[in-house]
């Protein structure tokens, strides 16, 4: 066997090669550590421009509901100092088109009281009157002046021409004033005929707003017995006929259900803060709080009209002469389009400019009308006596002749307000959905939302986990690591891909650390939001209760009262039963 | 046929077979009939409408009958059509019962726990039953009537 020589291999450069790529992995390694921290720094620039952008979505959305808050407040304060502009306009309009009559008004009361005191010519009365004539074409109250004067100068020819003359522009106005002037004078005999004839042309279903001047003088005993007897008759008379009319009743208990909620006052917006936000059943609870605490309301109302105290006027002219102004005053037929214009803009400004709502208060309350019938009169002198020129002592008898319908629709109201309380609220933070009844169920809400919470925890910590991606390329780095030991360039890759494996890995684990704080954070917050929710439920539901209650009192109130009770005989001692 | 084990319902009801007594009368209609549904009810009727429950959870053949009979005597004016589809009130038999019924159709009383819906349109009249203003409730097709313990009527249309 020959001796084989081996030669001495020469590895110094081999060696040489070694040590470079050790220096040059090395120098790799050094260089993915910067990268990886380069990454991770990158990652939570991308987490905290992830939270500012979910920042500004909230911020946006808040500007968006502050912006149209705005524009809404924005439209109501120009609708307000629209209103504002027009009612002056109006007025104006109104002191222009129809103040001359105010100088024939003023005197036909100047006159009664100069006669009362003897201190002015009868004389220079009939020139006054005449002139007065003259400035007031068509006004039915000029030829009034004129045969009062005539009267008063025994002049019975003319005084005869001057009624027929104010007959013919106003026969109604005409035997109502001259009703009451001759029962301010004394003359029994011919103020019952002119009420008489006043009487003889009303009708139940389509009555005058000055009927208010009538019934003001019949509450407050400013007609004589047989006048008040008749009118007493007659009243009663209208409520029966009106009474036989088919759907009558019901069409009462609707108007005097639209007169009780429109004394309806909007709930304290600082009330219930939470339940507010986080219960999509608020809007129904909101409105039965408003409805129950309505009753306060009615009951404050009527009680206030009933226990007013009437102040008497210290004689019979005064009272009249007080009929007489506002009989003159208020309710001429020209001015009636203006007056209405009036009252809408006077409400727009009553509802901080809300014109809708306006709207409907004005086509509820139908204060403004030409001809009304004799009910919805009553409901007026009731709820708007301002408007409708009611004294306290036709309130008084108006709320008396109306309490059967006051009552029925005060109770149909009530019913309408309890059926419409929701018996289960419920409750929204989040995603999370629950509902309480009384706020009494805590624990298991508490256990509920828990629930929910642990479900999406489990759900945010599956996404965390380390994915697909990140276990290829741990196969990846250890096949090539195998592969590489004899080439450089696979080191160098089973090396990157070793370290986004390890990357994943601690991120993953860090991420996952973050997520189990935040849903503690999330859970402690919804527990906190959910009690303050279940306080606001249990305030809610006895504040309810509380003002609920109160139902029964109006019952109370309006029972005992009786027509004949509201009946003043101020200027006479005889006592009038309707 | 097998008899079922688990889920045995809650309720508790009589099913009882009887046939109304036929009305020859003619009915109001449109206003007058609510004219009519608005008069107080009769002391001895209420109260008899509030003791629902007087028979405990199962009431007798006997005793769902009266109470039928004693609402057509209650309206003797009323068609059988316009008479109450039934009665809904407080049950006081405790808990889980919140209400109960008398179905006048079916002639039977049945008494409904806390989130268990009331059949034939008597679910509506769940939440004025509870309410203790009210004695009971009186359920129409098309209205609820609800009366107090003094038999003053509130009418609720749809």
């Amino acid at each position: 066997m020959a001796d084989q020589v081996v030669s001495r291999a020469d590895l110094s450069g081999i060696n040489s090669s070694l040590r470079s790529l050790d220096h040059s992995l090395n120098t790799i390694s050094n260089n993915l550590n910067v990268v990886a921290q380069q990454v991770a720094a990158v990652s939570m620039q991308v987490s905290s421009v992830e939270q500012q952008v979910e920042m500004t979505k909230n911020d946006l959305d808040r500007l968006a509901a502050e912006f149209r808050e705005f524009v809404r407040q924005d439209a109501l304060h120009k609708n307000l100092q629209l209103a504002e502009t027009r009612l002056v306009k109006i007025r104006q309009e109104l002191e222009n088109k129809f103040g001359h009559y105010e100088e024939v008004r003023r005197r036909a009361i100047g006159i009664l009281q100069a006669v009362d005191t003897s201190l002015v010519r009868k004389e220079t009365i009939g020139l006054a009157s005449e002139e007065q004539l003259l400035a007031a074409p068509r006004y039915w109250l000029a030829p009034c002046l004129v045969a009062l004067s005539a009267w008063l100068n025994d002049n019975r020819e003319l005084a005869e021409r001057a009624v027929m003359e104010a007959l013919r522009r106003d026969d109604e106005k005409t035997s109502l004033f001259f009703a009451l002037v001759t029962r301010r004078g004394g003359r029994f005999r011919a103020s019952s005929a002119w009420l008489e004839r006043y009487l003889g042309q009303q009708d139940p279903n389509e009555l005058k707003r000055e009927i208010v001047v009538l019934v003001d003088a019949f509450a407050n005993g400013i007609f004589g017995l047989e006048a008040r007897k008749r009118c007493g008759m007659l009243i009663r008379s209208w409520l029966e006929e009106l009474s036989q009319k088919p759907g009558f009743v019901e069409a009462q208990r609707e108007q005097w259900k639209n007169a009780l909620r429109a004394k309806a006052a909007a709930l304290d917006p600082t009330k219930f803060p939470h339940l507010r936000e986080y219960s999509p059943t608020w809007p129904q609870l909101q409105q039965a709080l408003e409805g129950a605490h309505l009753h306060d309301i009615i009951y404050q109302y009527f009680n206030f009209i009933l226990t007013q105290d009437v102040v008497p006027t210290k004689d019979l002219a005064a009272a009249v002469d007080q009929l007489l102004d506002v009989l003159v005053r208020e309710f001429d037929a020209e001015e009636l389009p203006l007056r209405r214009e009036e009252r809408i803009n006077e409400l727009i400004i009553q509802q901080n400019g809300d014109r809708q709502a306006a709207e409907q208060l004005f086509a509820n309350e139908r204060v403004v009308e030409e001809r009304l019938d004799f009910t919805q009169l009553l409901t007026n002198f009731a709820m708007y006596p301002a408007e409708s020129k009611a004294s306290v002592a036709t309130q008084k008898l108006a709320v008396a002749l109306s309490k059967d319908w006051i009552l029925e629709a005060h109770r149909d109201l009530t019913a309408e307000n309890r059926n419409a309380v929701p018996l289960d609220i419920e409750i929204t933070v989040d995603e999370w959905k629950g509902v309480s009844r009384d706020g009494g169920n805590e624990a298991e809400l508490v256990e509920q939302l828990d629930r929910h919470l642990q479900e999406k925890k489990k759900e945010a910590l599956k996404r965390n986990r380390p994915g697909f991606m990140n276990w290829l390329s741990l196969a990846a780095g250890l096949g090539f690591l195998w592969f590489g030991l004899e080439t450089r360039f696979l080191l160098v890759v089973s090396a990157i891909c070793l370290i986004v494996f390890v990357y994943g890995q601690i991120k993953s684990a860090t991420n996952k650390k973050k997520i189990v704080r935040e849903f503690a954070e999330l859970f402690e917050n919804h527990k906190q939001i959910l009690l303050a929710v279940l306080s606001d439920i249990v305030d809610y539901r006895r504040e309810y209760e509380a003002a609920d209650a109160n139902a029964v009192l109006i019952g109370e109130l309006l029972e005992p009262v009786t027509p004949d009770q509201y009946v003043y005989s101020t200027h006479d001692s005889a006592r009038t039963v309707i | 046929m097998r008899r079922p084990i688990i889920g045995l319902g809650a309720q508790t009801n009589t099913r009882l077979h009887v046939e109304p007594a036929k009305r020859t009368s003619v009915g109001l209609e449109g206003a007058a009939l609510e004219m009519r549904l608005r008069q107080k009810r009769s002391s001895a009727f209420v109260e008899a409408m509030t003791r629902l429950d007087a028979g405990g959870v199962v009431a007798s053949k006997q005793q769902v009958q009266e109470l039928i009979d004693r609402i057509s005597a209650e309206f003797p004016e009323l068609a059988e059509l316009q008479l109450p589809l039934g009665i809904v009130s407080k049950c006081y038999l405790g808990n889980p019962y919140e209400v109960h019924s008398l179905d006048r159709n079916l002639a039977i009383i049945e008494h409904y726990k806390r989130g268990q819906s009331l059949p034939n349109g008597m679910e509506k009249a769940r939440r004025l039953a509870l309410h203790p203003g009210y004695a009971y409730i009186e359920v129409y097709t098309n209205m609820m009537c609800a009366v107090t313990h003094t038999g003053e009527v509130s009418i609720i249309k749809e």
